[in-house]
Protein backbone atom coordinates (compact mmCIF):
# COMPACT_ATOMS: atom_id res chain seq x y z
CA UNK A 1 0.00 0.00 0.00
CA UNK A 2 3.17 2.13 0.41
CA UNK A 3 2.96 3.23 -3.33
CA UNK A 4 -0.70 4.15 -2.61
CA UNK A 5 0.33 7.45 -0.32
CA UNK A 6 2.72 8.90 -3.34
CA UNK A 7 1.36 11.89 -4.43
CA UNK A 8 2.71 11.12 -8.35
CA UNK A 9 0.74 8.20 -7.81
CA UNK A 10 -3.11 9.33 -7.05
CA UNK A 11 -2.66 12.03 -10.02
CA UNK A 12 -1.13 9.19 -12.53
CA UNK A 13 -4.51 7.04 -11.09
CA UNK A 14 -6.35 9.89 -11.15
CA UNK A 15 -5.92 10.24 -15.16
CA UNK A 16 -5.55 6.65 -15.70
CA UNK A 17 -9.34 6.03 -14.20
CA UNK A 18 -10.31 8.82 -16.51
CA UNK A 19 -8.83 7.14 -19.56
CA UNK A 20 -9.77 3.18 -17.98
CA UNK A 21 -13.02 3.73 -17.29
CA UNK A 22 -14.48 5.57 -20.13
CA UNK A 23 -14.59 2.59 -22.62
CA UNK A 24 -16.57 0.27 -20.24
CA UNK A 25 -13.38 -0.80 -17.68
CA UNK A 26 -11.88 -3.26 -20.20
CA UNK A 27 -8.85 -1.99 -20.06
CA UNK A 28 -7.74 -3.28 -16.60
CA UNK A 29 -6.59 -7.19 -16.74
CA UNK A 30 -6.11 -9.35 -14.28
CA UNK A 31 -4.81 -13.14 -14.05
CA UNK A 32 -3.92 -13.05 -10.45
CA UNK A 33 -6.57 -11.93 -7.71
CA UNK A 34 -6.13 -8.80 -6.30
CA UNK A 35 -3.31 -7.67 -8.84
CA UNK A 36 -4.73 -6.11 -11.65
CA UNK A 37 -2.48 -5.12 -14.44
CA UNK A 38 -3.22 -1.95 -16.72
CA UNK A 39 -2.55 -0.68 -20.60
CA UNK A 40 0.62 0.76 -19.42
CA UNK A 41 1.77 -2.45 -17.70
CA UNK A 42 1.99 -1.23 -14.45
CA UNK A 43 1.11 -3.14 -11.84
CA UNK A 44 -1.48 -2.22 -9.37
CA UNK A 45 -2.49 -4.22 -6.06
CA UNK A 46 -6.34 -3.51 -4.80
CA UNK A 47 -6.12 -5.34 -1.18
CA UNK A 48 -7.95 -3.26 1.53
CA UNK A 49 -9.31 -0.29 -0.98
CA UNK A 50 -11.60 1.91 0.38
CA UNK A 51 -11.99 4.94 -0.95
CA UNK A 52 -12.75 5.30 -4.76
CA UNK A 53 -13.24 8.24 -7.08
CA UNK A 54 -15.52 7.14 -10.31
CA UNK A 55 -14.63 9.46 -12.80
CA UNK A 56 -17.63 7.58 -15.40
CA UNK A 57 -21.66 7.61 -14.48
CA UNK A 58 -21.80 3.76 -15.52
CA UNK A 59 -18.93 3.13 -12.97
CA UNK A 60 -21.00 4.88 -10.28
CA UNK A 61 -23.76 2.27 -11.25
CA UNK A 62 -22.09 -0.72 -11.55
CA UNK A 63 -20.53 0.32 -8.17
CA UNK A 64 -24.00 0.73 -6.69
CA UNK A 65 -25.48 -2.81 -8.23
CA UNK A 66 -22.89 -4.62 -6.89
CA UNK A 67 -22.93 -3.22 -3.53
CA UNK A 68 -19.80 -1.09 -2.66
CA UNK A 69 -21.67 2.34 -3.15
CA UNK A 70 -20.68 3.54 0.38
CA UNK A 71 -16.91 3.52 -0.34
CA UNK A 72 -17.46 6.28 -3.00
CA UNK A 73 -15.79 9.10 -2.03
CA UNK A 74 -15.88 11.39 -5.24
CA UNK A 75 -17.73 11.38 -8.57
CA UNK A 76 -18.00 13.32 -11.75
CA UNK A 77 -21.17 13.51 -13.01
CA UNK A 78 -22.71 14.04 -16.42
CA UNK A 79 -24.29 17.12 -16.78
CA UNK A 80 -26.54 16.62 -19.73
CA UNK A 81 -28.15 13.23 -18.67
CA UNK A 82 -29.60 11.95 -15.42
CA UNK A 83 -27.06 10.58 -12.93
CA UNK A 84 -28.15 7.27 -11.15
CA UNK A 85 -28.54 6.43 -8.68
CA UNK A 86 -30.43 9.21 -6.96
CA UNK A 87 -27.34 8.99 -3.58
CA UNK A 88 -25.25 10.02 -6.29
CA UNK A 89 -26.22 13.71 -5.28
CA UNK A 90 -24.93 13.26 -1.75
CA UNK A 91 -21.11 12.02 -2.65
CA UNK A 92 -18.56 14.76 -3.23
CA UNK A 93 -18.65 16.26 -6.49
CA UNK A 94 -15.52 16.92 -8.71
CA UNK A 95 -16.86 18.29 -11.40
CA UNK A 96 -19.03 17.16 -15.10
CA UNK A 97 -17.20 14.16 -16.80
CA UNK A 98 -15.58 16.76 -19.61
CA UNK A 99 -14.28 18.83 -17.00
CA UNK A 100 -12.71 17.51 -13.57
CA UNK A 101 -10.96 19.55 -11.19
CA UNK A 102 -8.00 17.69 -10.41
CA UNK A 103 -7.20 19.65 -6.54
CA UNK A 104 -10.12 18.17 -5.59
CA UNK A 105 -9.52 14.70 -7.16
CA UNK A 106 -6.43 14.70 -5.09
CA UNK A 107 -7.39 16.34 -2.11
CA UNK A 108 -9.91 12.97 -1.99
CA UNK A 109 -6.95 10.42 -1.50
CA UNK A 110 -8.76 7.73 -2.87
CA UNK A 111 -7.86 4.22 -3.50
CA UNK A 112 -9.32 1.94 -5.85
CA UNK A 113 -11.30 -1.32 -4.94
CA UNK A 114 -12.30 -4.10 -6.59
CA UNK A 115 -13.40 -6.57 -4.60
CA UNK A 116 -16.31 -8.52 -2.94
CA UNK A 117 -18.76 -10.24 -6.57
CA UNK A 118 -21.16 -12.18 -4.34
CA UNK A 119 -23.86 -9.69 -5.06
CA UNK A 120 -22.34 -9.12 -8.56
CA UNK A 121 -23.54 -12.44 -9.46
CA UNK A 122 -27.33 -12.38 -8.09
CA UNK A 123 -27.50 -9.33 -10.71
CA UNK A 124 -25.63 -11.13 -13.36
CA UNK A 125 -27.84 -13.85 -13.25
CA UNK A 126 -30.98 -12.00 -13.34
CA UNK A 127 -29.67 -9.80 -16.49
CA UNK A 128 -29.19 -13.07 -18.34
CA UNK A 129 -32.32 -14.49 -17.69
CA UNK A 130 -33.55 -10.85 -19.27
CA UNK A 131 -31.55 -11.29 -22.03
CA UNK A 132 -32.54 -14.63 -22.70
CA UNK A 133 -36.00 -13.60 -23.22
CA UNK A 134 -35.51 -10.70 -25.36
CA UNK A 135 -33.97 -13.35 -27.11
CA UNK A 136 -36.75 -15.22 -27.23
CA UNK A 137 -39.21 -12.42 -28.71
CA UNK A 138 -36.66 -11.48 -31.64
CA UNK A 139 -38.92 -12.86 -34.94
CA UNK A 140 -35.62 -13.73 -36.85
CA UNK A 141 -37.14 -13.92 -40.51
CA UNK A 142 -38.85 -10.49 -40.45
CA UNK A 143 -36.28 -8.20 -38.47
CA UNK A 144 -37.47 -4.55 -38.32
CA UNK A 145 -34.99 -1.92 -39.06
CA UNK A 146 -33.85 1.28 -36.77
CA UNK A 147 -31.36 3.86 -37.22
CA UNK A 148 -30.19 6.14 -33.81
CA UNK A 149 -30.17 9.83 -33.97
CA UNK A 150 -27.54 11.73 -31.81
CA UNK A 151 -27.94 14.93 -33.42
CA UNK A 152 -30.43 16.42 -36.22
CA UNK A 153 -28.72 19.38 -38.24
CA UNK A 154 -26.80 17.88 -39.92
CA UNK A 155 -28.26 14.36 -39.00
CA UNK A 156 -25.68 12.18 -37.35
CA UNK A 157 -25.94 8.40 -36.45
CA UNK A 158 -24.99 5.69 -33.68
CA UNK A 159 -22.65 3.28 -36.39
CA UNK A 160 -21.20 -0.08 -36.39
CA UNK A 161 -19.36 -0.76 -32.87
CA UNK A 162 -20.85 2.31 -30.94
CA UNK A 163 -23.29 1.02 -27.58
CA UNK A 164 -26.15 1.90 -29.30
CA UNK A 165 -25.49 0.00 -32.07
CA UNK A 166 -24.70 -2.81 -29.87
CA UNK A 167 -28.04 -2.41 -28.06
CA UNK A 168 -29.86 -2.16 -31.44
CA UNK A 169 -28.73 -5.38 -32.21
CA UNK A 170 -29.76 -6.88 -29.13
CA UNK A 171 -33.30 -5.94 -29.35
CA UNK A 172 -33.39 -7.21 -32.52
CA UNK A 173 -33.27 -4.62 -34.85
CA UNK A 174 -30.88 -4.16 -37.95
CA UNK A 175 -29.07 -0.59 -37.52
CA UNK A 176 -29.01 0.89 -41.32
CA UNK A 177 -26.35 3.09 -40.05
CA UNK A 178 -24.27 0.41 -39.61
CA UNK A 179 -21.46 1.14 -42.31
CA UNK A 180 -20.41 4.14 -40.17
CA UNK A 181 -17.67 3.20 -37.99
CA UNK A 182 -17.61 4.40 -34.91
CA UNK A 183 -20.04 7.06 -33.02
CA UNK A 184 -19.20 10.54 -34.78
CA UNK A 185 -20.87 10.33 -38.37
CA UNK A 186 -22.72 12.13 -40.36
CA UNK A 187 -25.65 10.17 -41.97
CA UNK A 188 -27.07 11.40 -45.66
CA UNK A 189 -30.17 12.76 -45.06
CA UNK A 190 -31.02 11.12 -48.48
CA UNK A 191 -30.18 8.14 -47.70
CA UNK A 192 -32.48 8.37 -44.78
CA UNK A 193 -35.17 8.57 -47.05
CA UNK A 194 -34.03 5.71 -48.77
CA UNK A 195 -33.61 3.23 -46.26
CA UNK A 196 -36.66 4.71 -44.81
CA UNK A 197 -36.12 2.59 -41.72
CA UNK A 198 -38.97 1.17 -39.34
CA UNK A 199 -37.73 3.13 -36.22
CA UNK A 200 -36.13 5.98 -35.08
CA UNK A 201 -34.76 6.57 -32.03
CA UNK A 202 -33.63 9.59 -30.64
CA UNK A 203 -30.64 10.73 -28.07
CA UNK A 204 -28.34 13.85 -27.04
CA UNK A 205 -29.05 17.33 -29.06
CA UNK A 206 -31.29 15.14 -31.16
CA UNK A 207 -34.22 14.80 -28.51
CA UNK A 208 -35.03 18.77 -28.56
CA UNK A 209 -35.46 18.62 -32.48
CA UNK A 210 -37.92 15.80 -32.15
CA UNK A 211 -41.08 18.35 -32.32
CA UNK A 212 -40.07 20.18 -34.89
CA UNK A 213 -39.03 17.38 -36.63
CA UNK A 214 -42.35 16.38 -36.93
CA UNK A 215 -43.56 19.51 -38.50
CA UNK A 216 -41.29 19.18 -41.25
CA UNK A 217 -42.46 18.42 -44.36
CA UNK A 218 -39.65 16.39 -45.48
CA UNK A 219 -39.23 14.05 -41.97
CA UNK A 220 -42.84 13.56 -42.75
CA UNK A 221 -42.32 11.42 -45.60
CA UNK A 222 -40.80 8.84 -43.32
CA UNK A 223 -42.55 5.89 -42.43
CA UNK A 224 -40.86 5.96 -38.89
CA UNK A 225 -42.41 9.31 -38.73
CA UNK A 226 -45.59 9.06 -39.89
CA UNK A 227 -46.66 5.99 -37.73
CA UNK A 228 -45.15 7.85 -34.84
CA UNK A 229 -42.58 5.26 -34.61
CA UNK A 230 -40.13 7.66 -33.01
CA UNK A 231 -38.72 6.70 -29.58
CA UNK A 232 -36.73 8.63 -26.59
CA UNK A 233 -35.49 5.82 -24.85
CA UNK A 234 -34.05 7.60 -21.23
CA UNK A 235 -30.01 7.80 -21.72
CA UNK A 236 -29.15 5.54 -19.15
CA UNK A 237 -30.80 2.46 -21.12
CA UNK A 238 -29.38 3.00 -24.24
CA UNK A 239 -25.75 4.74 -24.06
CA UNK A 240 -23.81 4.26 -20.82
CA UNK A 241 -22.49 1.33 -20.63
CA UNK A 242 -23.91 -0.02 -16.88
CA UNK A 243 -25.63 -3.12 -16.24
CA UNK A 244 -28.78 -1.11 -16.91
CA UNK A 245 -28.67 -1.20 -20.41
CA UNK A 246 -29.83 -4.98 -20.20
CA UNK A 247 -33.37 -2.99 -18.66
CA UNK A 248 -33.29 -0.90 -21.60
CA UNK A 249 -32.60 -3.72 -24.24
CA UNK A 250 -36.04 -5.31 -22.68
CA UNK A 251 -38.13 -2.56 -22.50
CA UNK A 252 -37.14 -1.39 -26.36
CA UNK A 253 -37.55 -5.16 -27.38
CA UNK A 254 -41.09 -5.42 -25.70
CA UNK A 255 -42.30 -2.32 -27.56
CA UNK A 256 -40.70 -3.82 -30.79
CA UNK A 257 -41.78 -7.15 -30.80
CA UNK A 258 -44.83 -7.20 -28.84
CA UNK B 1 -16.96 46.98 -73.00
CA UNK B 2 -20.81 47.16 -72.58
CA UNK B 3 -20.81 43.78 -74.62
CA UNK B 4 -17.80 42.68 -73.82
CA UNK B 5 -19.31 42.94 -70.19
CA UNK B 6 -22.89 41.46 -70.94
CA UNK B 7 -21.43 38.41 -72.70
CA UNK B 8 -18.96 37.32 -69.88
CA UNK B 9 -22.28 37.57 -67.49
CA UNK B 10 -24.11 35.91 -69.92
CA UNK B 11 -21.41 33.10 -70.26
CA UNK B 12 -21.17 32.33 -66.40
CA UNK B 13 -24.75 32.62 -65.89
CA UNK B 14 -25.08 29.71 -67.63
CA UNK B 15 -21.98 27.73 -66.82
CA UNK B 16 -23.85 28.42 -63.36
CA UNK B 17 -27.26 26.36 -64.54
CA UNK B 18 -25.60 23.81 -65.78
CA UNK B 19 -23.94 23.04 -62.69
CA UNK B 20 -26.96 23.15 -60.79
CA UNK B 21 -28.06 20.68 -63.46
CA UNK B 22 -25.07 18.44 -62.82
CA UNK B 23 -24.94 18.78 -58.97
CA UNK B 24 -28.45 17.75 -59.16
CA UNK B 25 -27.50 14.16 -60.26
CA UNK B 26 -24.75 14.06 -57.05
CA UNK B 27 -25.38 12.69 -53.62
CA UNK B 28 -25.28 9.76 -51.58
CA UNK B 29 -28.70 7.94 -53.76
CA UNK B 30 -27.91 7.64 -57.22
CA UNK B 31 -30.10 9.49 -59.65
CA UNK B 32 -29.82 9.45 -62.75
CA UNK B 33 -30.71 12.53 -65.70
CA UNK B 34 -33.14 10.87 -67.12
CA UNK B 35 -34.78 10.47 -63.90
CA UNK B 36 -34.44 14.44 -63.16
CA UNK B 37 -35.28 15.35 -66.31
CA UNK B 38 -38.51 12.98 -65.95
CA UNK B 39 -39.66 14.78 -62.15
CA UNK B 40 -38.92 18.25 -63.47
CA UNK B 41 -41.09 17.49 -66.43
CA UNK B 42 -43.94 15.90 -64.41
CA UNK B 43 -44.07 19.19 -61.94
CA UNK B 44 -44.62 21.12 -65.31
CA UNK B 45 -47.25 19.01 -65.91
CA UNK B 46 -46.41 17.52 -68.95
CA UNK B 47 -46.07 14.02 -68.44
CA UNK B 48 -46.32 10.95 -65.89
CA UNK B 49 -44.28 10.54 -63.15
CA UNK B 50 -41.73 7.01 -63.96
CA UNK B 51 -39.60 7.43 -60.85
CA UNK B 52 -39.41 6.17 -57.41
CA UNK B 53 -41.06 8.63 -54.83
CA UNK B 54 -38.02 8.51 -52.54
CA UNK B 55 -35.94 9.87 -55.81
CA UNK B 56 -38.62 12.21 -56.57
CA UNK B 57 -38.67 13.54 -52.62
CA UNK B 58 -34.77 13.63 -52.36
CA UNK B 59 -34.79 15.97 -55.54
CA UNK B 60 -37.41 18.11 -55.06
CA UNK B 61 -37.26 18.57 -51.16
CA UNK B 62 -33.84 17.31 -50.65
CA UNK B 63 -31.13 18.77 -53.39
CA UNK B 64 -33.34 21.53 -55.28
CA UNK B 65 -33.77 24.03 -52.17
CA UNK B 66 -30.56 22.55 -50.78
CA UNK B 67 -28.78 24.43 -54.37
CA UNK B 68 -30.80 27.31 -54.66
CA UNK B 69 -30.30 28.05 -50.92
CA UNK B 70 -26.01 27.91 -51.72
CA UNK B 71 -26.69 29.92 -54.74
CA UNK B 72 -28.39 32.56 -52.74
CA UNK B 73 -25.88 32.49 -49.85
CA UNK B 74 -23.20 32.27 -51.58
CA UNK B 75 -24.23 35.34 -53.78
CA UNK B 76 -24.98 37.64 -50.84
CA UNK B 77 -21.18 36.46 -49.46
CA UNK B 78 -19.59 37.49 -51.85
CA UNK B 79 -21.91 40.95 -53.41
CA UNK B 80 -21.96 42.18 -49.50
CA UNK B 81 -17.96 41.21 -49.69
CA UNK B 82 -17.77 43.25 -52.30
CA UNK B 83 -19.40 46.26 -50.98
CA UNK B 84 -17.60 45.90 -47.70
CA UNK B 85 -14.13 46.30 -49.36
CA UNK B 86 -15.07 49.46 -51.42
CA UNK B 87 -17.24 51.37 -48.58
CA UNK B 88 -14.21 50.48 -45.78
CA UNK B 89 -11.37 50.93 -48.63
CA UNK B 90 -10.02 48.21 -46.79
CA UNK B 91 -9.03 44.71 -48.79
CA UNK B 92 -9.76 42.62 -45.36
CA UNK B 93 -12.92 43.79 -45.13
CA UNK B 94 -15.46 41.13 -45.16
CA UNK B 95 -19.24 40.81 -44.90
CA UNK B 96 -19.05 39.71 -41.68
CA UNK B 97 -17.37 43.35 -40.97
CA UNK B 98 -19.24 45.02 -38.73
CA UNK B 99 -19.63 42.10 -35.79
CA UNK B 100 -21.96 39.48 -37.74
CA UNK B 101 -20.27 36.57 -37.68
CA UNK B 102 -19.64 36.87 -33.95
CA UNK B 103 -23.06 38.05 -33.01
CA UNK B 104 -24.46 35.77 -35.00
CA UNK B 105 -22.49 32.70 -33.58
CA UNK B 106 -23.52 34.05 -29.79
CA UNK B 107 -27.54 33.91 -30.51
CA UNK B 108 -26.69 30.55 -31.80
CA UNK B 109 -25.06 29.41 -29.09
CA UNK B 110 -27.53 30.80 -26.70
CA UNK B 111 -29.91 29.85 -28.21
CA UNK B 112 -28.05 26.07 -27.92
CA UNK B 113 -27.41 27.14 -24.01
CA UNK B 114 -31.19 27.49 -23.37
CA UNK B 115 -32.00 24.11 -24.88
CA UNK B 116 -34.03 25.09 -27.78
CA UNK B 117 -34.52 23.34 -30.68
CA UNK B 118 -31.96 24.10 -33.50
CA UNK B 119 -34.64 25.65 -35.55
CA UNK B 120 -34.03 28.49 -33.13
CA UNK B 121 -30.26 28.79 -33.72
CA UNK B 122 -30.77 30.55 -36.91
CA UNK B 123 -33.43 33.03 -35.74
CA UNK B 124 -31.28 33.97 -32.80
CA UNK B 125 -28.26 34.54 -34.79
CA UNK B 126 -30.09 36.64 -37.20
CA UNK B 127 -31.91 39.40 -34.46
CA UNK B 128 -28.55 39.38 -32.64
CA UNK B 129 -26.91 40.01 -35.71
CA UNK B 130 -29.27 43.23 -37.25
CA UNK B 131 -29.18 44.47 -32.98
CA UNK B 132 -25.59 44.36 -32.91
CA UNK B 133 -25.32 46.25 -36.36
CA UNK B 134 -27.99 49.10 -35.60
CA UNK B 135 -26.20 49.74 -32.18
CA UNK B 136 -22.51 49.96 -34.31
CA UNK B 137 -24.24 52.31 -36.84
CA UNK B 138 -25.56 54.63 -34.30
CA UNK B 139 -22.78 54.69 -31.81
CA UNK B 140 -20.28 55.62 -35.08
CA UNK B 141 -22.08 58.82 -35.82
CA UNK B 142 -20.38 61.99 -35.06
CA UNK B 143 -22.68 65.06 -35.75
CA UNK B 144 -24.04 63.71 -39.20
CA UNK B 145 -21.17 61.50 -40.35
CA UNK B 146 -20.80 57.91 -39.60
CA UNK B 147 -17.03 57.37 -38.79
CA UNK B 148 -15.82 54.30 -40.33
CA UNK B 149 -12.87 53.84 -38.29
CA UNK B 150 -14.94 53.95 -35.08
CA UNK B 151 -17.32 51.34 -36.62
CA UNK B 152 -14.67 49.27 -37.59
CA UNK B 153 -12.81 49.22 -33.70
CA UNK B 154 -16.09 49.01 -32.05
CA UNK B 155 -17.02 45.91 -34.38
CA UNK B 156 -13.88 44.52 -33.16
CA UNK B 157 -14.19 45.65 -29.77
CA UNK B 158 -17.94 44.04 -29.66
CA UNK B 159 -16.63 40.63 -31.18
CA UNK B 160 -13.72 40.20 -28.54
CA UNK B 161 -16.19 40.34 -25.88
CA UNK B 162 -19.32 38.19 -27.75
CA UNK B 163 -16.40 35.43 -28.59
CA UNK B 164 -15.13 35.33 -25.29
CA UNK B 165 -18.75 34.54 -23.89
CA UNK B 166 -19.32 32.21 -26.55
CA UNK B 167 -16.25 30.12 -26.00
CA UNK B 168 -17.17 30.34 -22.44
CA UNK B 169 -20.97 29.18 -22.80
CA UNK B 170 -19.79 26.20 -25.47
CA UNK B 171 -16.92 25.04 -22.89
CA UNK B 172 -19.97 24.65 -20.24
CA UNK B 173 -22.21 23.43 -22.47
CA UNK B 174 -21.93 19.32 -21.85
CA UNK B 175 -21.14 16.78 -23.83
CA UNK B 176 -22.70 17.49 -27.21
CA UNK B 177 -21.58 21.32 -27.90
CA UNK B 178 -20.14 19.32 -31.34
CA UNK B 179 -24.13 20.13 -32.53
CA UNK B 180 -23.63 23.74 -32.61
CA UNK B 181 -20.57 24.15 -33.39
CA UNK B 182 -21.49 22.16 -36.54
CA UNK B 183 -23.78 24.80 -37.09
CA UNK B 184 -21.19 27.62 -36.75
CA UNK B 185 -19.04 26.17 -39.31
CA UNK B 186 -21.68 26.65 -41.98
CA UNK B 187 -24.68 24.35 -42.89
CA UNK B 188 -26.81 24.27 -45.22
CA UNK B 189 -28.51 21.16 -45.08
CA UNK B 190 -31.83 22.14 -43.84
CA UNK B 191 -32.66 23.93 -46.63
CA UNK B 192 -36.81 23.80 -47.52
CA UNK B 193 -38.80 25.29 -50.25
CA UNK B 194 -40.50 27.51 -47.61
CA UNK B 195 -36.82 28.94 -46.19
CA UNK B 196 -36.25 29.46 -49.89
CA UNK B 197 -38.95 31.61 -50.65
CA UNK B 198 -38.61 33.61 -47.57
CA UNK B 199 -34.97 34.33 -47.79
CA UNK B 200 -35.08 34.64 -51.83
CA UNK B 201 -36.60 38.02 -52.26
CA UNK B 202 -35.04 40.36 -50.57
CA UNK B 203 -31.37 38.79 -51.06
CA UNK B 204 -32.21 39.10 -54.87
CA UNK B 205 -33.72 42.77 -54.00
CA UNK B 206 -30.24 43.38 -51.87
CA UNK B 207 -28.15 41.59 -54.31
CA UNK B 208 -29.80 44.06 -57.39
CA UNK B 209 -29.20 47.46 -55.22
CA UNK B 210 -25.83 46.95 -54.62
CA UNK B 211 -25.26 46.20 -58.26
CA UNK B 212 -27.10 49.54 -58.72
CA UNK B 213 -24.26 51.50 -56.73
CA UNK B 214 -21.42 50.25 -58.53
CA UNK B 215 -20.65 53.34 -60.64
CA UNK B 216 -20.29 55.25 -56.50
CA UNK B 217 -18.37 52.40 -55.27
CA UNK B 218 -15.83 53.16 -57.97
CA UNK B 219 -15.69 56.83 -56.59
CA UNK B 220 -14.89 55.68 -53.00
CA UNK B 221 -12.19 53.81 -54.26
CA UNK B 222 -10.40 57.35 -54.13
CA UNK B 223 -11.67 58.22 -50.66
CA UNK B 224 -14.29 59.32 -48.80
CA UNK B 225 -14.06 62.84 -49.64
CA UNK B 226 -12.89 62.66 -53.37
CA UNK B 227 -16.15 60.65 -53.61
CA UNK B 228 -17.98 63.91 -52.29
CA UNK B 229 -16.31 66.02 -55.06
CA UNK B 230 -17.21 63.64 -57.82
CA UNK B 231 -21.15 64.32 -56.95
CA UNK B 232 -21.50 61.26 -54.87
CA UNK B 233 -23.88 61.14 -51.93
CA UNK B 234 -21.20 59.83 -49.29
CA UNK B 235 -23.46 59.43 -46.28
CA UNK B 236 -26.72 58.13 -48.19
CA UNK B 237 -24.42 55.29 -50.23
CA UNK B 238 -22.54 54.45 -46.93
CA UNK B 239 -26.13 54.06 -45.63
CA UNK B 240 -27.51 51.79 -47.93
CA UNK B 241 -24.29 49.70 -48.63
CA UNK B 242 -24.24 49.05 -45.00
CA UNK B 243 -27.66 48.91 -44.05
CA UNK B 244 -28.55 46.92 -47.16
CA UNK B 245 -25.27 44.01 -46.39
CA UNK B 246 -26.06 44.04 -43.02
CA UNK B 247 -29.54 42.75 -43.52
CA UNK B 248 -28.90 40.36 -46.25
CA UNK B 249 -25.47 38.57 -44.87
CA UNK B 250 -28.09 38.12 -41.80
CA UNK B 251 -31.04 36.42 -43.36
CA UNK B 252 -27.79 34.36 -45.12
CA UNK B 253 -26.16 33.65 -41.43
CA UNK B 254 -29.99 32.60 -40.25
CA UNK B 255 -29.92 30.06 -42.96
CA UNK B 256 -26.69 28.84 -43.57
CA UNK B 257 -24.76 29.49 -40.66
CA UNK B 258 -21.32 31.35 -40.55
CA UNK B 259 -19.65 30.04 -44.05
CA UNK B 260 -16.28 32.36 -44.01
CA UNK B 261 -13.81 32.68 -46.82
CA UNK B 262 -16.58 33.28 -49.52
CA UNK B 263 -17.25 36.70 -48.58
CA UNK B 264 -13.71 37.94 -48.56
CA UNK B 265 -11.87 35.64 -50.86
CA UNK B 266 -14.00 35.91 -54.20
CA UNK B 267 -14.09 39.66 -54.43
CA UNK B 268 -10.17 39.40 -54.61
CA UNK B 269 -10.20 36.50 -56.91
CA UNK B 270 -12.36 38.50 -59.45
CA UNK B 271 -9.92 41.76 -58.57
CA UNK B 272 -7.22 39.89 -59.30
CA UNK B 273 -8.47 38.51 -62.46
CA UNK B 274 -10.79 41.92 -64.21
CA UNK B 275 -9.08 44.42 -62.18
CA UNK B 276 -11.62 47.29 -59.91
CA UNK B 277 -13.99 48.25 -61.97
CA UNK B 278 -17.19 47.73 -59.79
CA UNK B 279 -19.72 47.69 -62.95
CA UNK B 280 -18.08 44.27 -63.76
CA UNK B 281 -16.83 43.33 -60.53
CA UNK B 282 -19.87 43.22 -58.06
CA UNK B 283 -21.92 40.96 -60.57
CA UNK B 284 -19.11 38.72 -61.19
CA UNK B 285 -18.72 38.41 -57.40
CA UNK B 286 -22.26 37.76 -57.04
CA UNK B 287 -22.38 35.04 -59.80
CA UNK B 288 -19.04 34.10 -58.40
CA UNK B 289 -20.21 33.74 -54.65
CA UNK B 290 -23.01 31.54 -56.21
CA UNK B 291 -21.04 29.50 -58.30
CA UNK B 292 -18.19 29.09 -55.34
CA UNK B 293 -20.67 27.88 -52.74
CA UNK B 294 -22.31 25.71 -54.90
CA UNK B 295 -19.02 23.61 -55.34
CA UNK B 296 -18.24 23.59 -52.00
CA UNK B 297 -21.86 22.67 -50.57
CA UNK B 298 -21.61 19.68 -53.23
CA UNK B 299 -18.87 18.45 -52.13
CA UNK B 300 -19.74 18.74 -48.25
CA UNK B 301 -22.57 17.14 -49.32
CA UNK B 302 -21.14 14.15 -51.24
CA UNK B 303 -18.37 13.57 -49.48
CA UNK B 304 -19.35 14.88 -45.66
CA UNK B 305 -16.82 17.38 -44.61
CA UNK B 306 -16.36 20.98 -44.36
CA UNK B 307 -14.56 21.29 -47.32
CA UNK B 308 -14.74 25.17 -48.51
CA UNK B 309 -11.10 26.17 -47.82
CA UNK B 310 -9.11 23.32 -48.99
CA UNK B 311 -10.50 23.96 -52.94
CA UNK B 312 -10.66 27.75 -52.52
CA UNK B 313 -7.12 29.07 -50.89
CA UNK B 314 -4.79 27.02 -53.23
CA UNK B 315 -6.34 28.83 -56.48
CA UNK B 316 -6.15 32.23 -54.33
CA UNK B 317 -3.24 31.72 -53.21
CA UNK B 318 -2.01 31.46 -56.79
CA UNK B 319 -3.12 34.42 -58.19
CA UNK B 320 -1.76 36.30 -55.09
CA UNK B 321 1.53 34.91 -55.92
CA UNK B 322 1.12 35.98 -59.85
CA UNK B 323 0.03 39.25 -59.40
CA UNK B 324 3.54 39.61 -57.43
CA UNK B 325 5.24 38.38 -59.46
CA UNK B 326 3.71 40.95 -61.57
CA UNK B 327 4.51 43.77 -59.55
CA UNK B 328 8.22 42.72 -58.78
Amino acid sequence: MQILKSFTFRLVLAFTLILYFAPASFALESSIEGILVDDLGKIIEINNVTRILSLEPAIIEALYLSGHFDKLVGVAKSSMSENWPKEVDSVESVGDIRNVNVEKIVDLKHDLIFGDTQQAEKEIAKLTALLEEVRENIKVNELKTAIFLYNLKPVMAFGNGSIPDQVLTLVGLKNIARDIEGNNSTFSIEELLDLNPDYIFFAMRAKSGLKEMKNNPLWNELTAVKNGKCLIPPTEHVLRPTPRLIYGIYEINKLVYQ
Amino acid sequence: MDTKRWSVLLILSLLLVFACGYVLTLGSVEITYKEIGNIIVHRLGLSELHVSRTAQIIIEKVRFPRIIMALLVGSTLATAGVGMQALFQNPMADPYIIGISSSASFGAVLAFTLNLAPGYYGLFAFMLSLLTASILYRFSKIGKRSSVTILLLMGIGLSALYGAITSFLIYFAGEDSFSVIVWMMGYLGDATWQKVGLASIPIILGILVINFFARDLNMFLTGEEEACYLGVNVELTKRIILGISTLIVAISVAYGGIIGFVGLVIPHVFRLLIGNDHRLLIPLSSIGGAFFLLISDTIARTIIAPTEIPIGAPFFIYLLMRRRRVML
